[in-house]
């Protein structure tokens, strides 16, 4: 009857050992992983050709004190903070371009809005108007923002 | 008497983890009974074995009382008998026994992938609340609303559970066990409850801040009422009535409002936030955390950041009192 105390262990280690054979992995030539063919995260979309590249306001101080009245009065402070510093959406003050930093990148980013919470506001606002909150988005940080933070 | 005292405050302990609106040993339904049964069995086993080894402790205890010299060295030879027995014989019995009780609560569980074809309900997770999609019938008769899902008493539901960001998990515990929501991996529950009644929920996967608030209702109604609700819910939303809903309507399109929210039967279709087409007709707001009422309505809209932090749904504070009490009038007429 001793033997037996021999026995468990052995068998319990056979049906151990038999699982640790997986599924073969296929791997390429010299041990590299094959390339991806799809790119990983978000990618900027390119601008639209008939779209104007740049803003046609530019730094226009009007234009940047009525995008800053615009960015209040449709409560885009509501989700990236006061003066876009950040809040439950991203900041707007800080380094990060999330969906690109270009003029029509940031006016694409408004009016057809992005994952993860911003509302498409081109079925909203006219063209005029998202210019001018592009305008006042770049102008942050500068010595032009209207009304910087204190 | 110190003793009586402590079985009674045991007792009382133990009996307060009893009850609750949540309770998964108080199935209301086929799956949760299983489940249910399953935990009852297992707890009697596996309390009799507790019971059963403390008390062969305690006997080996007790018969080698008193100190190393009263006794001679303990012969460690023979015992492979025990050692089989007790070590591997039972345990292998129990283990097995609890398995094979387990795969047949799976089977109570019927789910296969035909099923994807004619879901009932589909499901979908958000950071923090539910959107809920009937699929039932014709093209024309689907509807989305949130945070409540409503099924016929006595009639298996076969629910679709999708997620739109990350991992949660759907959970009724009078009703059923815990499905998750795996992105890209649509998952598939059948529920039922035997009697009308409401059922509370609540996401069983740690998903983020507001997780804990992230809780739905399931309501079990008659066939006749459930037809009619079904019927209430593919009607687009009710029109003001009076000047100050009408005046609510044009604030909600006006502001932000409209870009995240729909309301069908307005130009208000912004997919970002919950359907509020049926609004009033639901029990609470803001997946549940918040019963739905006027002076709720009106702090969510205002002040849900620091109801709820991180939620998607912003402060909105660009009007004034009145605007703001017809705009809750508004909300409220969506029956």
């Amino acid at each position: 009857m001793r033997n037996w105390t021999l026995v468990i262990p052995l068998v319990l280690a056979m049906f151990t050992v038999a699982g640790c054979r997986g599924p073969a992995i296929e791997v390429a030539a010299e041990g590299i992983a094959p390339p991806i063919g799809t790119p990983v995260g978000p990618v900027p979309g390119a601008p639209i050709a008939s779209m104007p590249r740049n803003n046609p306001y530019q730094q226009d101080a009007v234009a940047l004190a009525e995008g800053r009245n615009l960015f209040e009065a449709y409560n885009c402070a509501g989700c990236h903070g006061d003066h876009a510093g950040g809040g439950m959406g991203p900041s707007l003050r800080d380094e990060d371009w999330i969906y690109g930093s270009t003029d029509a990148q940031v006016f694409n980013s408004v009016a057809e809005g992005r994952a993860n919470g911003m509302p498409a506001w081109g079925t909203k606002l006219p063209e005029a108007q998202i210019w001018k909150l592009v305008a006042y988005i770049k102008s942050l940080r500068t010595p032009k923002e209207p009304e910087p933070p204190v | 008497m110190p003793l009586r005292i402590l079985l009674l405050t045991v007792l009382i302990i133990l009996l307060s983890g009893c009850g609750g609106p949540q309770n998964m040993l108080g199935p209301a339904g086929p799956a949760a009974r299983e489940i249910s049964t399953l935990s009852w069995i297992v707890l009697g086993i596996f309390s009799a074995v507790a019971l059963i080894m403390w008390v062969l402790l305690g006997w080996a205890a007790w018969r080698r009382r008193g100190s190393l010299s009263e006794h001679e060295p303990i012969d460690i030879g023979g015992g492979q008998d025990w050692i089989l027995t007790g070590g591997f014989l039972i345990p292998f019995v129990i283990l097995a026994t609890v398995f094979v009780l387990g795969l047949r609560t799976m089977m109570a569980f019927p789910v296969n992938h035909g099923m994807h074809d004619h879901a009932d309900i589909r499901v979908t997770g958000h950071q923090w609340w539910w959107e809920v999609q009937y699929l039932d019938g014709t093209v024309n008769r689907h509807f989305t609303t949130a945070n409540e899902i409503h099924i016929p008493a006595g009639r298996a539901v076969d629910i679709e559970l999708q997620t739109a960001d990350v991992l949660h998990s759907f959970w009724v515990p009078k009703l059923h066990g815990k499905e998750d929501l795996v992105p890209g991996q649509p998952n598939l529950i059948r529920i039922e409850a035997d009697q009308p009644g409401t059922y509370s929920g609540q996401c069983a996967e740690f998903c983020g801040a507001q997780h804990a608030h992230m809780m739905l209702v399931v309501i079990a109604q008659p066939e006749a009422e459930y037809q009619a609700w079904i019927a209430g819910q593919i009607d687009s939303s009710a029109q003001p009535v009076n000047g100050e809903q009408a005046l609510g309507q044009q604030i909600f399109l006006a502001k932000p409002c409209a870009l995240c929210h729909t309301i069908r039967g307005t130009e208000a279709h912004g997919t970002v936030g919950p359907d509020l087409t049926h609004l009033a007709s639901r029990q609470g707001i803001a997946a549940n955390m918040l019963p739905n009422n006027e002076a709720n309505l009106a702090a969510w809209v205002t002040h849900a950041q620091a109801l709820k932090p991180a939620s998607r749904m912003p402060n909105v504070t660009q009007f004034s009192g009145d605007q703001l009490q017809s705009l809750t009038a508004y909300l409220q007429s969506l029956y």
